[in-house]
């Protein structure tokens, strides 16, 4: 009975977006199968496919672009996980003579999980801003700015966040690119980490744990002076890119994060596959991290991308636990090996690509020494409704 | 879900149908767009210049623009605004979200669908 009215809501919106997208400039629907032999990505593997759907809306009017967003993930193993999300935004630019211009937007977005992890549903609001302008006809300086305030079920995860970022690209008539990029990110916890921990029924767990650990994966550190939490890092990256000919490039990518001030106010994080976690986001390490990218334009509209990432990551305030969820008093670091690769194909209206994945992650911690596989495969449909001119 | 997805690609095929002639009928004058003085832009840092994957300069790719409709003869250099200043709304937005750094991130395998297409529509 649960399955059939999912169905006929899931159908509803299909129609209406549909409906809907007869009024939109642009209007996509995408489907994705998703396959992990390690869901939760411990030691103690899980697998799961993962089927996504996506609607896409795009609507301009008087320069204010209207964006909407809905989706759904099935999750075929551990259907308790599934959640559907949806995004509404507005965006604008703004042209400042022929060689500079000012974009911003503001939106809103929730997820929501069918069962299981109710704990982790959200709202978020988002406002950005950006300025880019071109220096010279090849060097492009950039600053952008993001807001974030997110509120969870799990109100222990509540937070406002903010981005901050400068950019310089420049381009050489050789085929070279360099960029380089400063960052610096604050994320406030807006709950006051005192008094005794709430007994809030859903909190998320990490299933299957080895040795009974799996249950530790969300429980908050209470600093018992009361007192909010934030955690400040700041990053450099850079980028060294390569043409080789007009349709093949290779390029390679340096970051290094620093923490600043703070530590993440969790005694465990973990990361999942496909699934967001507001304990382990660009705010709760620090680090470096190397990527390398080959990318080829194959005949019949075919783009091949290879890519390899070695990440060296410590998270601050996070310690290796005993099989009973002890604190050892040893930080907890992961080095991480990532190979992929992607294959896109473009049809006028449509695009289907295939990728894969390999990850061997090494921790500190046991429970989160594991490599495993994936595949990802998936279809976009591009509707040529309200084409603009 | 087997029907949900039968209902999909069935609206999916009408719809593209449907409009099979009015994509026709407008093609002709995007064909028409004259190649001019290149110049290397490379924004979103892979080695390939954008003119190749962003025709008209607007920072869709191709392949995600609503605008674009591939002209006969293959990609060559046919963008018609792509050696200007790129404004496009979509160089903007792939920049506002995601991890750190530059193509430090999962790039290739960030997934699809809920997890957050509307940022990575553009570049």
């Amino acid at each position: 009975m649960i399955r059939t009215k999912m169905k006929i809501r899931t159908l509803v919106l299909l129609l209406l977006s549909t409906a809907l997208a007869v009024r939109a400039d642009s209007f996509s629907l995408a489907y994705d199968h998703h396959s992990t032999r390690n869901l939760f990505q411990t030691s103690d593997p899980v697998s799961d496919t993962v089927s996504s759907f996506g609607i896409f809306l795009d609507k301009d009017k008087g320069g204010l672009s209207l964006l909407a967003d809905l989706g759904y993930a099935l999750f075929h193993e551990n259907p308790g996980l599934s959640f559907g999300t949806v995004s509404l935004g507005l965006d604008h630019l703004r042209a400042v003579g022929t060689r500079s211009a000012f974009y911003f937007a503001a939106g809103g977005s929730g997820r929501f999980f069918r069962s299981e992890w109710k704990a982790l549903d959200s709202l978020s609001f988002e406002l950005a801003a950006a300025f880019k302008t071109y220096l010279a006809p090849s060097s492009i300086l950039k600053v952008q700015s993001r807001s974030v305030y997110a509120s969870y079920r799990y109100a222990l995860f509540d937070d406002l966040n903010q981005v901050l970022s400068l950019s310089l690209d420049k381009f050489f008539p050789s085929l070279t690119t360099l960029k380089t990029e400063a960052s610096w990110r604050y994320k406030h916890f807006l709950h006051p980490f005192s008094g005794p921990v709430p007994d809030v029924p859903g909190i998320p767990v990490i299933p299957g744990g080895p040795n009974g650990r799996g249950g530790h994966g969300f429980v908050p550190i209470f600093d018992p002076d009361g007192g909010a939490a934030g955690i400040q890092s700041a990053s450099l990256s850079a980028l060294a890119a390569q043409g080789l000919g007009s349709r093949v490039g290779i390029s390679l990518s340096g970051l290094r994060q620093w923490t600043l001030s703070g530590e993440n106010p969790f005694s465990s994080i973990t990361e999942f596959y496909f699934v967001k976690n507001p304990t382990f986001d660009e705010f709760s390490w620090e680090g470096w991290v190397i990527n390398s990218l080959l990318t080829a334009l194959l005949p019949y509209d075919v783009e091949c991308r290879v890519g390899y990432t070695y990440s060296d990551k410590g998270f601050p305030g996070i310690e290796v636990l005993t099989a009973e969820g002890e604190p050892t008093g040893v930080p907890r670091n992961d080095t991480r090996s990532l190979f992929e690769a992607r294959l896109d194909k473009t049809f006028p209206r449509l695009t289907v690509f295939l990728a894969c994945s390999w990850t061997d992650n090494r921790s500190t911690d046991p429970l989160f020494t594991w490599s495993s596989p994936a595949v990802l495969a998936g279809i976009e449909w591009r509707s040529p409704f309200g084409r603009k001119e | 879900m087997n029907k949900i997805f039968a209902v999909a690609i069935g609206i999916l095929l009408a719809g593209s149908a449907a409009l099979w002639g009015q994509e026709k009928a407008r093609e002709g004058p995007r064909a028409q767009v004259q190649k001019k003085d290149f110049r290397f832009i490379d924004e979103n840092g892979d080695g390939i210049a954008d003119v190749l994957m962003d025709h008209d300069g607007d920072g869709v790719p191709n392949k995600q623009d609503p605008d674009w409709i591939k002209a006969k003869g293959g990609p060559g250099l046919q963008a018609g605004q792509a050696n200007r200043a790129s404004f496009g709304k979509g160089s903007f937005r792939g920049g506002q979200v995601g991890p750190p750094g530059l193509g430090a991130g999962p790039g290739l395998f960030d997934g699809a669908g809920p997890k957050g297409r509307m940022v990575r529509r553009g570049r």
